[in-house]
């Protein structure tokens, strides 16, 4: 499968998301990694088993803000490359993800087929 | 000689005649309601009807010889020179004219009356006036005005804060020298909610006296006893001894009388039946006493400031109920959210993984399941949406976009949800229009449903495209079971929906349209339906081309 090998980690505060993204992004080729609290994509870097290819992040994670993680991860050299799609139940957070500098924004509920298109869109198929 | 008596005896009798009539006369002067001054052209008075004792306490001998206009208030006294002088360049001339005067004993009496000039007149060569006594109507029609005007002024505000700061500052000095407000807190301390004093000098003084020495709950007299009896404390004329009394010492009693009060009196504001502060009116200065009159006038001033407290308390509390309300939907629709994402997500990889493997029929059942979950989605949604309207808390994001686009969309979206229905789309938008995209096409999606729904023996609904030159027109049309005409001007309003026993019931919130129209409405657009029992129905809007000045720009609603 093309999308084989591309590594996406997902960051939700409720594990039945967790579940169902990772059901939904590995049954389209994708490595998932989920975690439940900000703190490992807070401290991403590269010597922590490699980093993402693409972020998944939810706008509000108990005890904290996604957009601050968001805003964190652009202003480091080393993972502002790593494209991020926030999601949110409330679809007014659309505006405030702009400001922090995601890649993207999809309102929860959404399609997967609208879900896997931006994927693919933030995340080129790897040149061999 | 015989001739010469009888010659006597009628100059006798026309003498008497005389003098009755002049004792008549006299006597109707003397019991007459009205004062009747005689003047000269500079206003001196030459004489006063007796009855000018009892209206303004002079005996008519006092006011001979003494200017009019002495006694007349300042502020009515260009008026009358005016009349005076207008009558005198014109002889036989009479006007009508109102004026204080003042009494002896320092009081002012409206009266009302004519003055003539007959100054040429052989018989009176004066200026003659008549003046009636006013006052008990003046006073009534001025505290009629008053009540009216504090009615208006309380009934402006719901904030408590204003609500006594208008009152304290409506009674002086129409009441009294000095006004307060005291409520009684949560904490059992009475607060001074407002005060007001002609002299600002003494609000200070008034406040920190109360700061030194807060009102004991438990005191035998004053507020406590006005809140726990609902009845008013009335004191006439505040004597020496009786700040001696309630003074607690030597400095208290220099402070009170500093204060120099003549009269008070308090009355009680109860809301909900409950005592919850009062309103007192003091009188110094003006060495006024408080009579009958300010009694009833206090207490209906504080009835009705009771109302308006009342009033801003039920608002209030509705306010509380329906912020809790709204607080309440928005976190349920957070919540109810989130498991219908991971629903989608698994129906929807499902219905992928089972046509891969060629299951199309249990492919076909997902994709049913998913457009009940898209339908859900707009459930919770639109109960959000609805509480946002209300708050005007409902964000747009305004844009220039593609119309036709939306309503493919808006079609593709709605169209799993009827296996029957032919959505068909007629006409084109060649320019773009100005709004949010998002809300546009939930008013697509909103109608689209609704033609399905209330179409359940029809398959076919026409969208149709219309541009006019100043906007675009959507027209969405279906050939259900239509609107009856009675029911047409209320399918716009929330909540409401058909209640007719002999038609199949139809779910749904009823608030649909309302949303519609009010997202259409912020966009300065207008939506309409035409419809006939059993004829279907056709849902018009309309959609700017460019931005309008609309309630969209002062987040109204």
């Amino acid at each position: 499968m093309e999308n084989l090998g591309k590594n996406i980690l997902v960051v939700d505060d409720d594990p039945d998301i967790l579940d169902a993204l990772q059901f939904t992004l590995e049954d389209a080729g994708y490595a998932v990694v989920t975690s439940l609290k900000g703190d490992y994509a807070e401290n991403l870097h590269d010597g922590n088993g490699g980093l993402p290819d693409l972020i998944i992040l939810d706008v509000l994670l108990s005890g904290k803000d996604g957009r601050l993680i968001c805003r964190k991860l652009k202003s480091q050299d080393e993972t502002r490359h790593i494209p991020i799609i926030m999601i949110s139940a409330h679809p007014g957070a659309r505006e405030s993800v702009k400001e922090v500098g995601a890649d993207d924004f999809l309102a929860k509920p959404f399609d997967v087929d609208a879900l896997l298109a931006r994927i693919a869109h933030h995340l080129p198929p790897r040149a061999i | 000689m015989a001739t010469h008596v009888r010659k006597i005896g009628q100059q006798q009798n026309r003498l008497n005649v005389l003098k009755d009539s002049e004792r008549h006369f006299r006597s109707l002067l003397e019991q007459s309601r009205e004062a009747m001054v005689l003047l000269d052209l500079n206003g001196v008075v030459l004489y006063a009807s007796p009855s000018t004792q009892r209206l303004w306490g002079y005996p008519s001998r006092e006011l001979i010889g003494r200017v009019a206009f002495e006694g007349i208030h300042p502020d009515d006294q260009e008026n009358a020179a005016k009349l005076l002088a207008a009558l005198v360049a014109e002889p036989g001339k009479s006007l009508s004219i109102t004026f204080r005067f003042q009494h002896r004993d320092g009081s002012w009496r409206w009266m009302e009356g004519t003055t003539t000039n007959l100054l040429d007149d052989a018989g009176v060569g004066a200026i003659v006036g008549n003046y009636q006594d006013i006052t008990r109507r003046k006073v009534l029609e001025q505290n009629l005005q008053f009540l009216a005007h504090a009615s208006s002024l309380l009934s402006s505000s719901l904030d408590f804060a204003t609500i006594w700061d208008h009152l304290v500052n409506l009674a002086v000095p129409f009441i009294a020298d000095w006004c307060a407000v005291d409520i009684l807190n949560e904490q059992g301390v009475f607060d001074i909610a407002a005060i007001a004093h002609k002299d600002p000098a003494k609000v200070a003084l008034v406040s920190e006296y109360r700061q030194a020495h807060p009102i004991d709950v438990n005191d035998k007299f004053g507020l406590p006893v006005i809140i726990r009896t609902k009845q008013k404390e009335y004191i006439p004329l505040i004597t020496d001894e009786l700040l001696v009394t309630i003074a607690k010492s030597e400095g208290d009693l220099e402070v009170v009388r500093a204060l120099g009060m003549t009269s008070a009196l308090s009355v009680p504001l109860i809301v909900q039946d409950k005592g919850i502060g009062a309103i007192t009116f003091v009188t110094s200065e003006s060495r006024k006493r408080l009579g009958e009159t300010d009694v009833a006038m206090a207490e209906e001033l504080a009835h009705r400031a009771s109302l308006a407290l009342e009033n801003a308390t039920l608002y209030r509390e509705a306010q509380q109920a329906i912020s809790m309300r709204d607080d309440f939907i928005a976190v349920a629709s957070h919540e109810l959210k989130t498991p219908v994402t991971s629903l989608k997500m698994y129906a929807q990889v499902l219905q992928k993984q089972l046509a891969r493997a060629g299951e199309e029929s249990q492919s076909r059942s997902l994709a049913k399941m998913d457009a009940q979950l898209d339908k859900l989605t707009r459930l919770i949604n639109d109960l959000l949406n609805v509480s946002r309207l209300q708050q005007g808390r409902l964000e747009f994001q305004e844009e220039a976009f593609d119309l036709n686009e939306v309503a493919q969309e808006a079609i593709e979206h709605i169209r799993p949800t009827s296996e029957k229905h032919h959505i068909q789309l007629e006409g084109q938008i060649e320019r773009p229009v100005w709004g949010d995209r998002d809300r546009i096409g939930q008013v697509f999606t909103n109608l689209l449903a609704n033609a399905i729904k209330f179409s359940p023996g029809a398959d076919t609904v026409i969208v149709r495209l219309i541009a006019e030159p100043e906007r675009a027109v959507v027209s969405v049309r279906d050939f259900g079971i239509g609107i009856e005409e009675e029911h047409q001007s209320s399918i716009f309003n929330q909540f409401y929906r058909v209640t007719d026993p002999d038609e199949r019931t139809f779910p749904g919130l009823g608030i649909g349209l309302y949303i519609s129209r009010e997202i259409i409405r912020r966009h300065g657009g207008s939506i309409q339906v035409a419809s006939e029992k059993g004829q279907g129905a056709e849902f018009r809007f309309t959609v700017p081309y460019t931005r309008t000045h609309t309630a969209l720009d002062e987040g109204l609603f």
